[in-house]
């Protein structure tokens, strides 16, 4: 049937030709269409509600909008779970769908919800909005802007109404989160005294300011032939405007101007997030996210164009000055995957050619490699997937070019064998040459092929990581078999001829060679071979039992992210002045070239985090330029050890700007084990995971334990006594108006500036500190001034500062870092010792999640791939050979690849990771390519009637060049990359460095050890 | 020939097909009990945690940044204070209006508002009309006086001649002493309109005003050509060297003040400085409409830094009041699982949080109850980071 094919694609060999040539030309355009991407895309699919109420605690934040917002997403379809995170002034919801859910499908759905909800929620309680469609990767670019010349407060407002839009408008950008600086407002601020004299409460000056800010339309008027539209203007435009906004009539007639009551002035709002740069002052900056889905590389290209253009607009003085760019990375990881590929390539056409000495056959067998890639670039775009370190980087071209170099072995042996001037015999020879191997090649392929396949149903980030790159890989070798069935046929019969291998010297198949008389030596001592060759399989075993693991490969992005939590109570100043002091000390190691703090949240809230949580963005050296060490990893460790040595206050976890995105939104505990407490009360619970924390930290192993600050916000609660305020006739609005108004006063109206728009709010003066909170003045309306602490208690308590929930339960976690134990003994031993000791009370139940989650269903699910692998493997076989001697023989070949790849790993002592196992599963589908060949040959003879030995010393003596050969070829493809050490190699090296091992040991080994086990399975058939 | 060798595969294909599966599970089951990483040990090897006391250890290292202070705890002598609001005011000893007393017009200013002037500096001159005629009247009468002594003084000469009658003379001294009086009549008509500190002019019938205490002019409410009424107050002079403060005390604040007790003032106009006073007056009832008593404290103003009409805050020494106790800074305490705790130094470097019962003490310290020692090291800055590592 294959030979069918073979023959079909000679006769039309033009027309074939023209076909390769069309598909390597559409490949060069593909290629350029691909979306490209550092790292594969991890984010889940899922859409955010975030409201944002500034002032509300964290508690009414919750009753009134994550609840409602919460009961009305349920029931969604395709809905996988809803959590949420609500803090002070902050709400934001996360709900995420089942894999495979179209983003703007689910968009859909939860906005068509969210219409019914905004009823649930009081108007002065916010309204909920859809968060930005982005995902991990969506944060690409981050900048600060600069200026000798402006206040920061100026800054920020260039950055929101002039940069920001401008930047907007770049296709692909959904948003401009601004951060820092002073965010400008309209401010009122009112002397009491002067209210108290001129017998004016503040709900008046409120109203008024309120009621004085509109434009109304009056319809028209018609004038003649004209009409006339009627129109009011009452908006507040300037300082003046609002100062002779009437509040009152007055006692004796004359009226009560804002002039007479307050200060009118431009102001800073109360800041929710800080921003420092370098450990030296405070900075405004902004971070660009993409929409979900773009190609990040003409994104950031467009970018760039845009913010030259933007830079060129900005008033003198003022600059914009890169602190991360996502394009650096990319061009990174690209060099490192370019550079890799190219090597590989050329090592692959070198070695073809230093072996079968001709350049047209070389040239042919390389083709195969674009042609190959072209297949697998077409798959990519149809079925998605993004050209990444994964998809792409992980390729190894010598298995592209298997089948070709296996044929072309073999139309050399025919050509120098049966030389002949006939074209016609000579294609004939060809074909001949063709038909002999092509079955064996082809299956071979096939079975590296679907040995792939299983890793597609990988699930969770591991999946999200090896699928795209195992989809790639079998596209390419599905590539390479077109190329082997039709393409080389075609080409091979066309362009080779007796020229062709001209000077080669084809070794004589009826002189015994060495390697024969080594096989004819080992086929006399099979069975001394055979137990050797178990023993040493057997003695690897205590090797592979002494690799460590890592399961889920951190792919270095070039910048560091140290993110330092502190307790919830930490005031603005004092986490501005410990991150000064952090990056003051991160600046110390000579690789960090910049520092960026930012504390607090930003503009749009995507992160609900509190004062109590910085961000540190490290933008670090070119490698070649690092002095403390060379390890990413170890100089990460040396930074969180600095930080937290010298900087009290300061919990620090040193991560990567995307890892972090993409953990902060799968919620995936960057800890080994996250202990979730799921229940109602906020107390019970942090009492819980106390108690849960001082039994975990007793069990050996439990390096750093952190339980969860949820309570300690410590507030000054303002109760208004009701029956003290009346005495005064004094509305509780007025008390509460005037609480507003003290620190972040009122938001009365807006004022605007051409297209900017400014709050407009009241405060009151002077902004009381915590201890004179009581003195706060509070007016009658008769004119008296009461002070706060006479119409109202005011406590001092401490109240929830952040409130998680998942699946509509409040939860709190304690996160666990193991120091020298493993996981799962941990996990059973510990999980024991908190159901023994820890009592939960009815509905408050205790879950168990972290890394180690991911750990066990990536080992579970690769457990159960082996198997399957093996299982394909050995039905392919059979598949070939129709018997079950030949299948097991060659299928016997398996355990020596894997023992190749397990002592690789040991030898440059890399820890047992995903990417190595997947490796592994690839050897067991390469390491039959040599079995099959062989067994095909021995086969062939046979039925060719030559008597089992010859058949096996010969056969073997056939193939051993084309075996050394494509062994040679897949293990100098992946060379490269073994020995890579740039940026995003540390996924490619452990599964290129398990691929080398195991084709030296199973081409070695198999070489030795296959003709003895053919011997073995053979003899009785084929002995009559 | 057939049956042997086949006998003899057969085992080796079943070890070989189990050693291959075997390995193939082997494999699957070493992928599937992998150990997990173990991550480096962290930075911060936990305190050791004793059974007992919690305490907490802050390195050295960290010690320069988290800016810890210590203070020795001791009794100080600690006066609780109560903070109130109000306004200064006039000290009515010090403070005099200066007006016309018959109406008139200004026909002259000698000073401007603000300006200091002593006792008996002249303020203002007054034309009066009325004034006019009384000076008119007094001369008449002076006149006719004159000529009625004159009158007298001849009839007494020739009376001795027995040229005049005892009646005439008798007529004559009559007219006299009734003409005296009423010239005394109109020139204490005259002086009663300019007062004591007037100077009347005979020749313009102006009246001067003088000023009647050293002071300051701080309201002049006289122009040139205005006519005024005796009601009117045309010029305030103030002594500002000493003003009384007033102040609002709500119900709950009086049972801590004293007349005497010493007052501290700031406002808004004075930065961080402060005059001192003491409570002069306080008032017997309560205002039923502002539910406050008035407070009046004396302040020595030599700087004139308080300004009537301003708005002050003062704090009140409570006095009788001030007692030995541990007093630390309000910094020293921070909240901790809603208890107000400090932090104590055991051992150097090795920090014991201990919940602490606070009573109000002055404006800076707070007075600590329980749950410490005279004697022992306190945490007063840098609190924050020790709270910090308790909770990490």
């Amino acid at each position: 049937m294959l030979n069918a094919w073979i023959d079909r694609s000679i006769r039309s060999r033009y027309a074939v030709l023209a076909f390769a040539a069309l598909v390597l030309i559409a490949g060069v355009f593909a290629a350029q269409r691909l979306p490209i991407d550092a790292v594969p895309d991890l984010t889940n699919v899922q859409v955010q509600v975030l409201t944002d109420t500034p002032g509300l605690t964290a508690e009414e934040m919750e009753r009134f909008v994550t609840r409602p917002v919460e009961r009305g997403l349920t029931g969604l379809p395709a809905l996988d779970e809803v959590r949420s995170i609500t803090r002070e002034g902050t709400s934001a919801v996360t709900v995420i769908f089942k894999e495979g859910t179209d983003p703007w499908f689910a968009r859909q759905l939860v906005f068509e919800r969210l219409r019914t909800i905004e009823g649930e929620i009081p108007a002065q309680y916010g309204r909920p909005e859809l968060g930005p469609v982005t995902t991990g990767l969506g944060e690409i670019y981050q900048f600060v802007l600069k200026s000798d010349r402006h206040s920061p407060m100026q800054l920020r407002t260039m950055l929101d109404w002039d940069i920001g839009p401008a930047i907007q408008s770049v296709p692909g950008i959904i948003e401009v989160n601004s951060f820092g600086g002073a965010k400008q407002q309209y401010e009122v601020v009112l002397d009491p005294a002067r209210m108290q004299s001129h017998r004016v409460t503040l709900s008046q000056v409120f109203q008024a300011l309120a009621r004085d800010n509109v434009n109304v339309g009056g319809g028209y008027v018609e004038r003649g032939a004209e009409m006339y539209v009627l129109r009011g203007e009452g908006q507040l435009r300037t300082l003046d405007d609002i100062r002779d906004v009437v509040v009152s009539a007055g006692r004796d007639g004359t009226p009560v101007l804002v002039r007479h009551l307050a200060e009118v002035r431009v102001g800073a709002a109360l800041a929710q997030g800080v921003v420092t740069q370098d450990g030296r002052g405070e900075v405004v900056c902004a971070l660009v996210l993409m929409l979900a889905g773009q190609n990040s590389r003409t994104v950031v290209a467009a970018l760039h164009d845009k913010l030259a253009e933007v830079q060129r607009t900005l008033p003198a003085g003022a600059r914009i000055e890169t602190v991360y760019d996502r394009k650096q990375f990319i061009d990174r990881t690209l060099k490192t995957v370019g550079t890799n590929l190219v090597e590989g390539a050329l090592l692959v056409s070198l070695v073809i050619l230093a072996f079968l000495r001709t350049p047209r056959g070389a040239l042919l067998v390389t083709l195969g490699i674009p042609f190959s890639m072209s297949i697998a670039i077409f798959g990519m775009l149809a079925l998605d997937i993004t050209g990444n370190l994964m998809s792409l980087g992980a390729i190894d071209f010598g298995f592209l070019v298997d089948g070709p170099i296996v044929m072309l072995e073999a139309v050399i042996a025919a050509l120098a064998v049966r030389s002949s001037d006939d074209p016609e015999q000579v294609r004939e020879n060809v074909r001949r040459a063709i038909h002999r191997v092509a079955t064996p090649v082809v299956f071979a392929v096939a079975i590296i092929l679907l040995v792939y396949l299983p890793l597609l149903s990988l699930r969770g980030v591991e999946g999200k990581m090896f699928r795209p790159m195992a989809a790639t890989m079998a596209l390419a070798l599905g590539g390479s078999l077109v190329f082997a069935l039709v393409v080389f046929p075609a080409a091979a019969v066309t362009f080779l001829g007796p020229s062709t291998v001209k000077g080669h010297h084809h070794s004589d198949p009826e002189k015994p060679g060495r390697y024969q008389r080594v096989v004819q030596w080992v086929l006399g001592r099979r069975l001394w071979v055979l137990l050797a060759s178990m023993a040493l399989a057997l003695s690897v075993v205590p090797v592979a039992g002494s690799l460590g693991a890592d399961f889920v490969p951190r792919i270095d992005e070039g910048d560091v992210y140290v993110r330092i939590r502190r307790i919830p109570s930490v005031g603005p100043t004092e986490a501005r002045r410990l991150d000064l002091a952090a990056e003051t000390v991160l600046r110390r190691f000579p690789e960090v070239m910049t520092t960026l703090g930012t504390t607090g949240r930003a503009e749009v809230a995507l992160d609900p985090v509190g004062m109590d949580n910085t961000d540190i963005l490290v933008h670090l050296r070119p490698r070649s330029e690092w002095r403390t060490t060379q390890d990413p990893v170890a100089l990460r460790n040396l930074f969180k050890e600095a930080v937290e040595r010298e900087i009290p206050s300061t919990f620090a976890s040193v991560s990567q700007p995307i890892e972090d995105k993409t953990n902060d939104m799968i919620s995936d505990s960057p800890a080994d084990i996250a202990i979730n407490i799921n229940g109602e009360d906020m107390q019970v619970l942090t009492d819980i995971g106390m108690r849960v924390g001082q039994v975990v930290r007793r069990v050996r192993g439990a390096g750093d334990v952190r339980v969860e600050r949820a309570v300690g916000l410590p507030m000054l609660s303002v109760r208004v006594d009701r029956r003290r305020a009346a005495r005064y006739a004094i509305a509780t609005e007025d008390i509460l108006g005037a609480v507003e108004a003290a620190r972040m006063g009122r938001e009365v109206g807006a004022i605007f500036e051409g297209p900017r728009r400014f709050d407009l709010r009241v405060l009151l003066a002077p902004g009381p500190s915590a201890n004179r909170l009581p003195d706060l003045p509070i007016g009658t309306r008769d004119g008296q001034l009461i002070p706060l602490a006479q119409l109202a208690s005011i406590e001092e308590n401490e109240g929830v500062a952040q409130i998680r929930r998942s699946n509509r339960q409040r939860r709190i976690s304690v996160e666990v870092n193991l120091r020298g134990r493993d996981l799962v003994s941990f996990v059973e031993e510990a999980r024991a010792a908190v159901e023994r000791e820890v009592r939960t009370p009815a509905g408050y139940s205790i879950t168990w999640a972290g890394q180690f989650e991911n750990f066990q269903r990536a080992q579970e699910r690769l457990g159960m791939l082996v198997p399957v692998s093996l299982a394909i493997i050995v039905a392919m076989l059979y598949a070939l050979f129709r018997n079950a001697r030949y299948a097991l023989a060659v299928f016997s070949c398996v355990p020596f690849a894997l023992v190749g790849g397990v002592v690789a790993l040991a030898v440059r002592s890399m820890a047992f990771s995903i990417p190595a196992a997947v490796g592994m599963i690839a050897l067991c589908g390469i390491a039959v390519l040599n079995g099959v060949v062989m067994a095909s040959e021995v086969h062939r003879r046979i039925t060719e009637g030559e008597s089992l030995d010859d058949a096996i010393s010969h056969g073997a003596a056939e193939v051993l060049r084309p075996l050394l050969l494509t062994a040679s070829v897949a293990a100098l493809g992946f060379l490269p990359m073994a020995l890579s050490n740039s940026a995003g190699s540390e996924v490619q090296r452990p599964l290129a460095t398990v691929v080398i091992g195991g084709l030296v040991s199973s081409t070695l080994l198999g070489l030795l050890l296959l003709p003895a086990v053919l011997r073995m399975f053979l003899r009785p058939r084929q002995e009559p | 020939m057939s049956t042997q060798p086949r006998r003899n595969a057969l085992p080796a294909t079943l070890a070989l097909l189990a050693a291959t599966v075997g390995s193939g599970f082997a494999l699957g089951y070493f992928v599937a009990t992998r150990r997990t990483p173990q991550p480096p040990p962290p930075a911060h090897a936990a305190a050791a945690r004793p059974e007992g006391p919690v305490r907490v250890r802050l390195p050295d290292s960290l010690r320069a940044n988290a800016g810890v202070r210590m203070q020795t705890i001791a009794r100080a002598a600690l006066a609780p204070t109560v903070e109130l609001t109000g306004s200064v005011e006039f000290d009515p000893d010090r403070v005099a209006d200066v007006g016309g007393r018959i109406p008139g017009r200004i026909s002259q200013v000698f000073v401007r508002s603000g300006a200091v002037v002593r006792a008996g500096d002249p303020l203002l001159t007054v034309v009066s009309p009325t004034l006019g005629e009384l000076l008119a009247a007094s001369l008449s009468a002076r006149a006719q006086l004159t000529a009625a002594r004159t009158q007298f003084a001849r009839l007494a000469t020739l009376a001795t001649q027995q040229l005049a009658t005892g009646v005439e003379l008798d007529e004559a001294r009559a007219r006299v002493a009734t003409l005296n009086a009423e010239l005394r009549g109109v020139d204490q008509r005259v002086r009663a309109m300019g007062g004591r500190h007037a100077d009347v002019s005979h020749e313009s019938s102006g009246i001067t005003l003088r000023a009647p205490i050293a002071g300051r002019v701080v309201t002049r409410n006289a122009l040139v050509g205005q006519v005024i009424d005796p009601t009117e107050t045309m010029i305030r002079v103030a002594d500002l060297s000493r003003v009384l403060v007033v102040l609002d005390a709500f119900e709950r604040n009086l049972r801590d003040i004293a007349v005497g007790d010493r007052v501290s003032i700031g406002g808004e106009s004075m930065g961080q400085r402060r005059i001192d006073g003491v409570v002069a007056r306080i008032d017997s009832t309560i205002d039923r409409e502002t539910r406050t008593a008035k407070v009046e404290v004396r302040v020595d103003n030599p700087d004139e830094l308080l300004r009537p009409g301003q708005f002050v805050t003062a704090r009140i020494s409570v006095r009788g009041e001030v007692r030995q106790a541990i007093a630390v800074p309000r910094s020293a305490i921070v909240l901790l699982e809603g208890q107000p705790t400090v932090f104590v130094e055991v051992e150097p470097g090795l920090f014991e949080p201990r919940p602490v019962g606070v009573e109000a003490g002055d404006s800076e310290r707070v007075e600590l109850t329980r749950g410490v020692r005279e004697g022992e090291s306190l945490a007063i800055e840098g609190v924050f980071a020790l709270k910090s590592e308790l909770q990490r």
